[in-house]
């Protein structure tokens, strides 16, 4: 039976459509993976401020040397040079972005989770700009919303029903796959933590951490209430926020719950990823708190009140705190005293976790913006 | 929504100016007047605005302390949904609070009539809260905490849509969001739990893919909450919050359900229904179900808040409030000595009809009759409540009672010679307190004074002393309920009883030594349960009396009206209050309201089953015989309780109220889409709609082109634009506007022009309407028109047709009465009646072409033969007298059915039409895409005229060999139709019968079959 030349004309109309719809990256060179630098000190200046498109998730942008790559909710990756904002490539993948990404060591491949579409996983050459892999998710409950990390060559990934997955960075071959607490779901971004684990949370408020290579678990814990915020690691603490206004730190090399501290006695603010380093966790709560902790005993070292609620990570750097909030403010505290030492409005509200690239502040806020702010020359801290 | 009744009046008048610009081109004058009740603004507040971090706050200044207990609450409430949605809102929400329910009805924010019963409202287009206080500031913060969850949810809902380009009306379905707002608005309250109790007993639970059947229904309410309860517990509070952060997945909810749940949907949903038995299930083992314990006095449709009045010839009738379907009405029903009923009920007072009884508040305000035979009852009559008395034996009123300074007042109690009326009452400023009037002194004394809520008042025999519902107990402060005593002589009050429970509604019983009352209590995991019937023994023991707080009379504190209690006991005062003895006699499954004791051993109460309510009579001496429990009043040996008060934000705080201004902000943006009775054309275009935040001010903007590019002209030349303000923030509405006119056009109502070939008409003008309401029910319309333009095209002048230029300077005004108090089912009025007067006068200022008085009456009447059959009958006369008086237009589907639409014309006509609306299949195949199938039997008869009466001619225009439409004849039609409700939304008729084209002649019958949609006339 021959098909007819209107519907033909249509399915090629519809193709190139869809064609023209589809974005791509294809870079010179590799991207150069970096781990997170000091942030600017206050006070702060905009640098750039680029719109993408694109609503974020709660992880932060993927920092590389001279780049970010920021996923959306209208299922892109894209990547923006650091220096000027622009954008340099959109890699389209037809599902909303949600949780973290992921740049191999090489910084040639990009792993991008989606949330919802067939694509759970897609794993893109930066440089030849093709796709590498992408790996299928079969129904709703394997959906990536919580993000993925790379380790020991593995692609990590909590999945929505519950499961871990670990897939071959290299093939997408499927590794391992991690049973979950029974009646489970994974919201929270994995961690990676010393000793090359990749710490899982889930909603039930077990805390497991997994060999990547093989997808053991090493060691769990739980923490008493549902974690939907990124674990965060610093020095040899694990720190856990919950949904039920608890914080708790774990010995990240054997599990063992070092402290919990009730942070809204209500139980209905939420805690945000903490912003830790070696001496103190800094995290923000729903109700507008900010509040750092003592690393070691979980004791309350200061507090300072936000007019809207907290909900993005705040990111400790040097002798400041960075916390965006809901009422569209990025704010500087004082890291010993948490005194307000800067603070400027962004174009909306900001939901995501701050980070630094390139020596900049790098602010995802509401609706589609990405913000970079640089150190002010010449301008002295308020005190 | 049906026709007019249901339209709301804003949008009527809307589009009465529309229209009224249309028809400015041919202006028929009395001839588009449109029916519907009226939205009266009686009170004129003088609108203020309060300015809190996240609230603006709209108040009249009557009501500033409201205003200010309101805004404290909502920043309360805002600090705790933030943090419990985890976002911050990045403008002032904006709360307009009323201080009544009767003043909360007049809003302009929503263009509906608000029933009773409705807490308040979120519009989500401008984000606007809406809420009234009534008395029970309790109830008017938990709503602020309701409505601000929705504001939240749809700030998140939106926002999720937004960030994922998913279309706006991928939303949530209301029984979530409406459950989700009761579940973080407070802990299930009395009613909560009665409704599902009762939807237990009854097995009448609703599983959770059969919920959008009972959309908007109290029990959706409570069963989303129970949903939000059981996601909570089984799943995660966090849960409930991805429900509205996941919806973006998925058109379908359930299937967002499913992917949050993590279970499909049905699991769920079994899950959910098992939890609410095993719940439930336990409290209401061993519980009686009213129907099988308690005979009936009145079981068909709602009856509620029984009295009984015993005759002087011993013989009795129990009065209550009842619904069958139709208007809301005051039975009595005959019982024997044993209180069983005896024949049917008789109406005492019809209402929701006229005026004087606009509405009932079948709900709230109880019925009391004397023993002289005197009925009290309260009504809505206007812009506020009045009591009305009504002796019974003679079957007339004797008194209307309205105070000025009270809006709101429920049930009124009477001494034995009716001489002396107690009630609770509403003051302007939103607060509830109890009052006396005296109809011999004709002194009207405020009993209490202060913010608690005093309800439920019932005058002993003697008339001294005032039992009374109130929650000014210490227990008050967390939303319950007590007994008070109040001497009249004194004002002295005394608790009682005392605990965290709900008690109302007391009665004395015929020889004042007990109370009968409806309480519901916590169980030992605080949870309420039944409401049962309970009797205070008042006789048991000896006080001390423990006083309440804030009681006023004498004045001073909490310790002078402790004295005040102490010696009316002391002075040997039938009340006894203190240390007595409560007995419960019901341990019913749901509840029992309002019980009146009908003689010593019989009580009368209503109750509710199966999500119905009834009267129905206990036999109070077993009951007392073998009670359910017996316990103390629990009023415990202390001197004074510590009056309690709701937080405020006071001026003290920087928080000072300004004059309101109004700023306009889009309010409605829509393509345009027009066509006019008179002209063959449509045309689409934009209206843009602006108003300020009250809605009481509107601005309609209306553009678009007749013109095509295929007419020849440009589509400048063809440009519409009207532009139209109306002011709906007094009684009088007032608007006024311009407009530009210009198009092709097929004027029908031309007897000069010609149907068929259009002429090209533009006219330019002002035009202004009053619309001044004389009641709910009746209204006077005023419309003037002024338009200068000119018509080219064909027209017939004594018999010859030719091109020809006819300009016009038209002025046209025309007045209305317009009465409508017609009931309306799912396919149209189904009671009362509707009509309208009119007359106007158009004439032409400059040219003369055009001077003629256009006369309308039009009446429409229908009566309920059973409860779902209704006979409608409609007479029409219309009558345009005068040089070019335009022509009356019958035909089509709601008028001269078999006819042409608007094809039947004459200067002059009558038309009657009768139709008999019966039920075919209430749950038709296709259930719900069709959601009801009726069927009609119709007779319809016009004549029309120009000339002569009997003057036939054939109309040049329509006729044809096969169909010749003569001027001059009777025609009419009958035959059968089917009227099928689609999805609950539009109606659509089918009529097949014979039509007869000059008078009724079988042997010139003409059959014809015409669909077509709309609600009945």
């Amino acid at each position: 039976m021959r098909t007819p030349d209107s519907v033909r004309c249509a399915l090629a109309a519809y193709v190139l459509v869809a064609l023209a719809g589809c974005g791509t990256i294809k870079l010179d060179a590799p991207l150069v993976p970096l781990a997170p630098a000091a942030a600017p000190a206050p006070p702060l200046v905009r640098a750039w401020e680029t719109d993408v498109d694109g609503a974020f998730g709660p992880s932060p942008a993927l920092v590389a040397a001279g780049h970010v790559v920021v996923g959306t909710r209208n299922g892109e990756a894209v990547v923006l040079d650091v220096a000027t904002g622009r954008r340099i490539g959109g890699l389209d993948i037809g599902g909303s972005v949600e949780g973290m990404l992921a740049l191999s060591p090489d910084g040639a491949t990009l792993f991008v989770p989606a949330a919802r579409g067939r694509h759970a996983v897609v794993a893109h050459g930066l440089v030849d700009g093709q796709r590498h892999w992408r790996w299928r998710a079969d129904g709703p409950a394997e959906s990536a919303e919580a993000g993925l990390v790379l380790a020991a060559g593995v692609v990590v990934m909590p999945l929505h029903g519950g499961l871990t997955l670990g897939l071959d960075a290299a093939t997408g071959a499927e590794r391992w796959r991690a049973a979950g607490t029974a009646g489970a779901q994974n919201h929270a971004a994995p961690a990676l933590i010393p000793g090359g684990l990749v710490a899982i949370a889930d909603d039930r408020g077990t805390v497991r951490a997994l060999d990547p290579a093989t997808g053991a678990v090493r060691w769990t814990a739980e923490v008493g209430a549902p974690v939907y915020a990124a674990p965060a690691a610093a020095g040899s603490r694990l720190f856990v926020s919950t949904t039920r206004g608890t914080l708790a730190a774990l010995d990240a090399a054997t599990g063992g719950l070092l402290w919990t501290a009730r942070l809204d006695a209500s139980g209905v603010a939420r805690v945000t990823t903490a912003g830790a380093d070696a001496v103190r966790a800094i995290v923000g709560l729903t109700d507008g708190r900010v509040v750092a902790l003592d690393a070691a005993t979980g004791a309350v070292v200061w507090t300072w009140t936000a007019t809207g609620a907290v909900v993005a990570a705040p990111l400790v750097s040097g002798a400041t705190v960075y916390v965006g909030t809901m009422d569209r403010l990025i704010v500087g505290l004082d890291v010993a005293t948490g005194a307000e030492t800067f603070r400027t409005e962004v174009r909306g509200r900001v939901k995501s976790a701050l980070t630094v690239a390139g020596g900049r502040l790098i602010v995802l806020s509401e609706p589609r913006h990405v913000t970079a702010f640089d150190a002010a020359p010449g301008l002295a801290a308020r005190p | 929504m049906p026709d007019s009744a249901g339209a709301p009046r804003l949008v009527r008048c809307a589009l009465a100016l529309v229209l009224a610009c249309a028809a400015a081109l041919a202006p028929t004058a009395a001839g588009a007047q449109a029916f519907g009740r009226n939205k009266i603004q009686y009170a004129g507040f003088d609108w203020h605005v309060l300015q809190t971090e996240h609230f603006e706050v709209y108040y009249y200044p009557e009501a500033e302390a409201l205003a200010r207990i309101g805004a404290a609450e909502a920043e309360t409430q805002y600090a705790v949904l933030s943090s419990r949605f985890a976002t911050s809102l990045g403008e002032r929400v904006p709360i307009v609070f009323y201080a009544t329910n009767l003043h909360f009805k007049e809003t302009n924010i929503t263009p509906g009539f608000i029933p009773d019963g409705v807490g308040g409202f979120f519009e989500f287009l401008k984000g606007r809260v809406v809420i009234p206080a009534d008395g029970n500031l309790g109830r008017f913060r938990r709503v602020i905490r309701h409505e601000l969850t929705h504001v939240f949810t749809f700030n998140r809902l939106a926002r999720v849509l937004r960030d994922h380009r998913t279309p706006g009306e991928q939303g949530l379905p209301l029984w979530f969001t409406e459950g989700l707002a009761e579940y973080w608005s407070g802990p299930p309250d009395h009613q909560h739990e009665m409704i599902l109790r009762d939807a237990i007993a009854s097995n009448s639970f609703v599983p959770l893919h059969d919920l959008d059947r009972i959309a908007g229904t109290f029990t959706m309410y409570k069963e989303g909450e129970a949903f939000c309860r059981f996601v909570s517990t089984t799943y995660g509070e966090e849960r409930l919050l991805e429900l509205i952060d996941e919806v973006w997945r998925d058109t379908q909810f359930n299937d967002v359900l499913a992917y949050v749940l993590g279970e499909d949907v049905d699991t769920v949903s079994d899950r959910w229904e098992a939890f609410v038995r095993a719940e439930y299930a336990p409290r209401i083992a061993g519980a009686d179900v009213p129907s099988l314990t308690a005979e009936p006095v009145a079981g068909r449709g709602f009856s509620a808040k029984p009295v009984v009045w015993t005759r002087p010839d011993g013989s009795r009738e129990v009065l209550f409030y009842g619904n069958r379907g139709s208007y809301s009405s005051v039975y009595a029903q005959p019982v024997d000595p044993a209180m069983r009923p005896v024949g049917e009920p008789r109406a005492v007072i019809r209402g929701e009809r006229s005026a004087d009884y606009e509405a009932f508040h079948l709900f709230e305000s109880r019925l009391d009759v004397s023993a002289s035979g005197v009925l009290a009852f309260v009504t809505k009559r206007g812009g506020a409540d009045v009591v009305h008395l009504y002796d019974l034996a003679a079957d007339r009123r004797i008194a209307i009672l309205g105070f000025d300074r009270l809006v709101a007042i429920y049930s009124p109690t009477l001494s034995d010679d009716a001489q002396t009326v107690v009630f609770s009452a509403i003051n302007s400023g939103g607060i509830a307190d109890l009052y006396l009037y005296s109809r011999t002194a004709g002194t009207l004394r405020q009993l209490t004074h202060d913010d608690y809520d005093d309800r439920d008042p019932d005058l002993s025999a003697d008339g001294r002393t005032v039992a009374f519902s109130s929650d000014r107990s210490s227990w008050g402060a967390s939303g319950h309920y007590n007994l008070f005593a109040l001497d009249v002589a004194s004002g002295g009050i005394a608790a009682l009883t005392d605990g965290p429970q709900m008690d109302l509604s007391p009665r004395w019983s015929p020889d004042g030594r007990r109370l009968a009352f409806a309480s519901a209590r916590r169980d030992s995991a605080g949870v309420f349960g039944a409401q049962d019937v309970w009797i205070a023994d008042l006789m048991d023991a000896r006080p001390p009396a423990r006083a309440a707080a804030g009681a006023t009379r004498p004045a001073g504190g909490p310790a002078e009206a402790a004295d005040a209690a102490r010696e009316m006991v002391a002075a040997g005062a039938p009340v006894q209050p203190g240390r007595g003895t409560l007995r419960q006699l019901t341990r019913f499954t749901s509840a029992a309201f309002d019980p009146v004791w009908a003689d010593s051993s019989h009580l009368v109460v209503a109750t509710f089953e199966d999500y119905r309510f009834t009267v129905r009579v206990l036999d109070a001496d077993s009951l007392l015989a073998a009670p359910e429990s017996v316990v103390g009043t629990g009023v415990p040996d202390v001197s004074a309780a510590e009056p309690w008060h709701h937080p405020t934000i006071t001026s003290a705080a920087g928080v000072r109220g300004a004059p309101y201004r109004r700023r306009y902000s889009l309010d409605v943006a829509a393509g345009g889409f027009t066509t006019t009775s008179t002209a063959s054309y449509t045309a689409g275009g934009a209206t843009l709609a602006f108003s300020d935040l009250l809605g009481n001010d509107r601005i309609f903007v209306t553009a678009y082109s007749a013109n095509t590019s295929a007419s020849g002209r440009s589509l400048l030349d063809g440009l519409n634009v009207s532009v139209t303000r109306i002011h709906l923030g007094r009684r009088a509405h007032v608007g006024y506007g311009a407009f530009r006119l210009a198009g092709p056009r097929y004027d029908r109502t031309d007897p000069q022009g010609t149907s068929r070939i259009p002429s090209f008409e533009q006219q330019v003008g002002v035009l202004g309407v009053v619309s001044y309401p004389l009641s709910f029910f009746r209204r006077i319309d005023l419309e003037t028109t002024f338009g200068v333009g000119s018509r080219e095209g064909l027209r017939r002048e004594f018999g010859q047709t030719e091109f020809d230029t006819l300009r016009t300077a038209l002025l046209s005004n025309t007045v209305a009465f317009v009465h409508d108090n017609a009931l309306y089912g799912g396919f149209g009025p189904v009671e009362g009646w509707r009509g309208t007067a009119a007359v106007g006068y158009t004439t032409d200022v400059a040219f003369s072409n055009e001077s003629y008085v256009a006369l309308t009456a039009d009446v429409r009447r229908y009566w309920r033969i059973t409860p779902s059959v209704t006979l409608a009958s409609w007479g029409l006369v219309r009558m345009n007298v005068g040089r070019r008086a335009r022509l009356n237009l019958l035909g089509g589907s709601w008028s001269l059915r078999g006819f042409p639409l608007l094809r039947v014309r004459g200067s002059k006509l009558w038309f009657t039409s009768n139709e008999l609306r019966f039920p075919l299949l209430p749950r038709p195949p296709l259930f719900p895409l069709i959601a009801g199938l009726r069927g009609a039997l119709f007779v319809d008869a016009a004549h029309n005229w120009t000339d002569g009466y009997s003057d036939a001619t054939l109309d040049p225009d329509f006729s044809d060999e096969a169909f010749p439409l003569r001027i001059g004849t009777t025609k009419g039609s009958f035959g059968v139709g089917l009227r099928a409700s689609i999805l609950g939304a539009f109606v659509l008729r089918y009529d097949v019968g014979y039509r007869f084209l000059d008078g009724f002649q079988w042997g010139e019958r003409q059959g014809f079959r015409q669909l077509f949609f709309g609600y009945d006339f």
